[in-house]
C-alpha cells in the first residue's frame, strides 16, 4: 500500500518535473542566477572592504526573495493548469485520489523549488567566498531552514490554488510569505493596545497563519552570530510539517469536492 | 422671384462666411493638443530623474538605517508607543558612554523582538528569540561605529544629496586615526561640491578646520558660509538639523575667531549669534569673558 502510494507521488513529481523542464520553467532560475552573479561582479568593481556584513544581507536576502517567488509562482499553476487543459481526466480515470494528484504535485513544485534553492544558495556562496567572505557552520542551518520553509510556502500556494485563481494564489502567498516579519511585529504592536477580543483575534491569526519569519537565519549568518541549538531546528522542523500537513489537507478537502 | 431671393442671400452668407470665420479663428482656435516632441523628452527625462532619485533616497535611507542595525550587532531596535512608555516596558539602555561615537539611548527605545516576560507567544517567541539576532539590550555596548565607514561611503555614492551621510561619515573618519582629518576633509569637500548650499556640510568643514586641522583661518570660511546660508533661508523652513548646525556655526566661528587671537571679530559673531539663538550658552559665556569695554 505504502509502496504504492510512493510510486504514485513519484510518478506525478515526476511528471511536474518533467513538464516544467519541458516548459523551459527553469529557464526564469537561470536568468535569475545570471544576473545575480551579474550583480556581483558589479559590486566586486566597486570593492568590498568593510561592506562584509551588509554584503552577506544583501546576498541572502536575495537567495530569500528568489527562492520563495520560485516557489510560488511554480506551485501555483500545477492544479489548475492540469484542470484547465482538461489532463486531469486522464489522470483521475487512473485508479489514483485527487489527494494523490495534489500531494504529488506539491512534491513536484517542492523538488523544482529545492533546485532553484541550491542554485541561487550555491552563487550567494560562490560569489561571498569569491570577495574573500566567510558564512560560517551557521550557513548550512539556514540553508537546511529556508528548505523547510519552502515546503511550507509549496503548501500553502497549493492548497490556495484550489480555493482561487492561480494568479489570487499567487499574490496571497507571496504576500503571507514576504510581510511574514512585518506581520509579526505589527501584531505584536496591536496586541498591547488591545481589548479582549482584539487580543482573541490577533492570537489566533498569529497562531493559525504560518510564521514565514521564523525560518529566516540570515541576519544571524550576516552579523556572524552563533549557530542555533538544535532542539529549536527540531521544533521548527516539527512545526513547518504540521502546516505543510494541514494546508495540504485543507487543499485536498477543497478539491475533493470541486466539480471539476 | 422667392427662390432668387433665397440664392442671393446665400451667397452673400457664403461670401461673408470666410471674412467672418478668419476674424473669430484665433478666439476660438484650440492649440496643439499634448507636448510637443522636445517637451516630452523633457519630460520623460524628468521622469527618469524623478524615479532615480526615490531609488537613491530610499537606497541611503536603508543604508543608513543599516549602520544602527550594525553597531547593535543586528539586534534590531524601535522607538516604544505611547502605552509602552506608560507601562515601562523593558528598555534598550546604553552601556558605554557617548566618547564611543555611538548613539546614546534615553529609555524610549525597545527591541523589535520583545523579552521573554512580556511575550505571550510561548514556545513561538522563545524560538523567535533564538532565531533572530535578539539579545537582551539593557546596559549594553556598542560595536564602534567606525568600523560603519565604508557604509557611509556607500551612502553618499548612492545618494550625494544625503546630507547626514557626509556629515556624519566626516566626523566618524577624523575620530579613526588610520583614516584621520584630512581624509575626513576631503570627504566633507566632496560632499559640498554636491550640495554647496547646505548648512550642515558648511558648519561641518569650518568645525573640522578649528578643532582637529586648528587652520582657524581657512575655517573661519565656511563657517562664515553657513551662517550666511542660513540668514538667507527663510527660518521656517530651516529643519531641525539646519538649526542646529547654524547655531553650531556661530559656537565654531567665536570659538575659532578666539583662537585666532582675533577677538573683536569673534566678539561680533557672538552678538549676532546671541541675537539670532539669544539662549545659546557659548556666545553668551564668551561676551560675558570679553564684555565690550574690556576691548579697548
Amino acid at each position: 500500500m505504502v509502496l504504492r502510494k510512493l510510486t504514485i507521488w513519484g510518478a506525478l513529481s515526476g511528471a511536474s518535473i518533467l513538464e516544467s523542464i519541458r516548459r523551459k520553467d527553469l529557464w526564469v532560475a537561470v536568468i535569475l542566477s545570471v544576473l545575480m552573479i551579474g550583480a556581483a561582479g558589479m559590486l566586486g568593481r566597486f570593492g568590498v572592504k568593510g561592506l562584509e556584513t551588509f554584503l552577506k544581507s544583501a546576498a541572502l536576502t536575495v537567495v530569500n526573495l528568489l527562492s520563495v517567488v520560485l516557489a510560488v509562482i511554480f506551485t501555483a499553476r500545477q492544479i489548475p493548469e492540469e484542470v484547465s487543459r482538461r489532463t486531469v481526466y486522464p489522470l483521475l480515470a487512473r485508479p489514483i485520489s485527487r489527494f494523490d494528484l495534489l500531494f504529488g504535485k506539491f512534491l513536484g513544485a517542492y523538488a523544482l523549488s529545492l533546485l532553484g534553492l541550491l542554485l541561487f544558495a550555491l552563487i550567494a556562496f560562490g560569489a561571498l567566498k569569491w570577495f574573500g567572505l566567510g558564512v560560517g557552520t551557521i550557513f548550512w542551518q539556514y540553508l537546511f531552514l529556508r528548505a523547510l520553509i519552502l515546503g511550507v510556502v509549496c503548501a500553502v500556494t497549493i492548497g490556495l490554488s484550489v480555493f482561487m485563481t492561480p494568479q489570487a494564489a499567487i499574490t496571497i502567498s507571496l504576500l503571507l510569505a514576504m510581510v511574514s516579519q512585518t506581520f509579526s511585529s505589527a501584531v505584536m504592536l496591536l496586541e498591547a493596545d488591545s481589548q479582549q477580543a482584539g487580543k482573541l483575534f490577533l492570537h489566533g491569526t498569529y497562531f493559525a497563519l504560518p510564521q514565514f519569519n521564523l525560518f529566516d537565519l540570515s541576519s544571524r549568518v550576516s552579523f556572524g552570530w552563533t549557530t542555533i541549538p538544535t532542539v529549536t531546528v527540531l521544533q521548527l522542523t516539527v512545526y513547518a510539517l504540521l502546516h505543510i500537513a494541514a494546508w495540504l489537507m485543507l487543499g485536498a478537502l477543497r478539491f475533493k469536492r470541486q466539480a471539476l | 422671384m422667392k427662390d432668387g431671393l433665397v440664392y442671393a442671400l446665400c451667397g452673400i452668407c457664403l461670401a461673408l462666411a470666410y471674412p467672418i470665420a478668419n476674424s473669430i479663428r484665433p478666439t476660438i482656435e484650440q492649440g496643439p493638443v499634448g507636448l510637443t516632441q522636445e517637451q516630452n523628452e523633457a519630460l520623460e527625462e524628468k521622469a527618469q530623474a524623478s524615479l532615480l532619485g526615490q531609488f537613491r533616497g530610499s537606497m541611503s535611507d536603508f543604508l543608513y538605517l543599516q549602520v544602527d542595525k550594525f553597531v547593535h550587532e543586528g539586534v534590531e531596535i524601535r522607538g516604544k508607543t505611547e502605552s509602552e512608555l506608560k507601562k515601562d516596558k523593558e528598555s534598550v539602555t546604553s552601556g558605554d558612554g557617548v566618547e564611543t561615537g555611538a548613539r546614546q539611548h534615553n529609555g524610549t527605545e525597545t527591541t523589535v523582538v520583545p523579552g521573554k516576560k512580556e511575550d505571550w507567544r510561548g514556545i513561538l517567541g522563545d524560538i523567535e528569540r533564538q532565531v533572530k539576532t535578539y539579545k537582551p539590550m539593557g546596559g549594553h555596548g556598542h560595536r564602534d561605529p567606525k568600523d560603519a565607514l565604508h557604509i557611509y561611503r556607500l551612502m553618499t555614492a548612492s545618494n550625494p544629496k544625503f546630507i547626514r551621510g557626509w556629515t556624519e561619515g566626516a566626523w566618524l573618519m577624523a575620530r579613526k586615526k588610520e583614516v584621520g582629518a584630512e581624509k575626513a576633509l576631503a570627504f566633507l569637500r566632496e560632499g559640498e561640491k554636491a550640495n554647496p548650499e547646505s548648512i550642515e556640510i558648511a558648519s561641518s568643514l569650518g568645525w573640522l578646520l578649528t578643532r582637529d586641522l586648528k587652520r582657524y583661518d581657512e575655517g573661519r570660511t565656511p563657517l562664515e558660509r553657513a551662517i550666511a546660508l542660513g540668514k538667507l533661508r527663510d527660518p521656517q523652513t530651516l529643519t531641525t538639523d539646519d538649526e542646529e548646525a547654524l547655531v553650531s556655526a556661530y559656537r565654531f566661528l567665536v570659538n575659532n575667531r578666539r583662537y585666532a587671537k582675533d577677538i573683536p571679530a569673534a566678539r561680533r559673531w557672538a552678538l549676532d549669534g546671541q541675537a539670532r539663538f539669544p539662549d545659546d550658552p557659548t556666545c553668551r559665556k564668551f561676551l560675558e569673558e570679553y564684555p565690550a569695554e574690556n576691548q579697548n
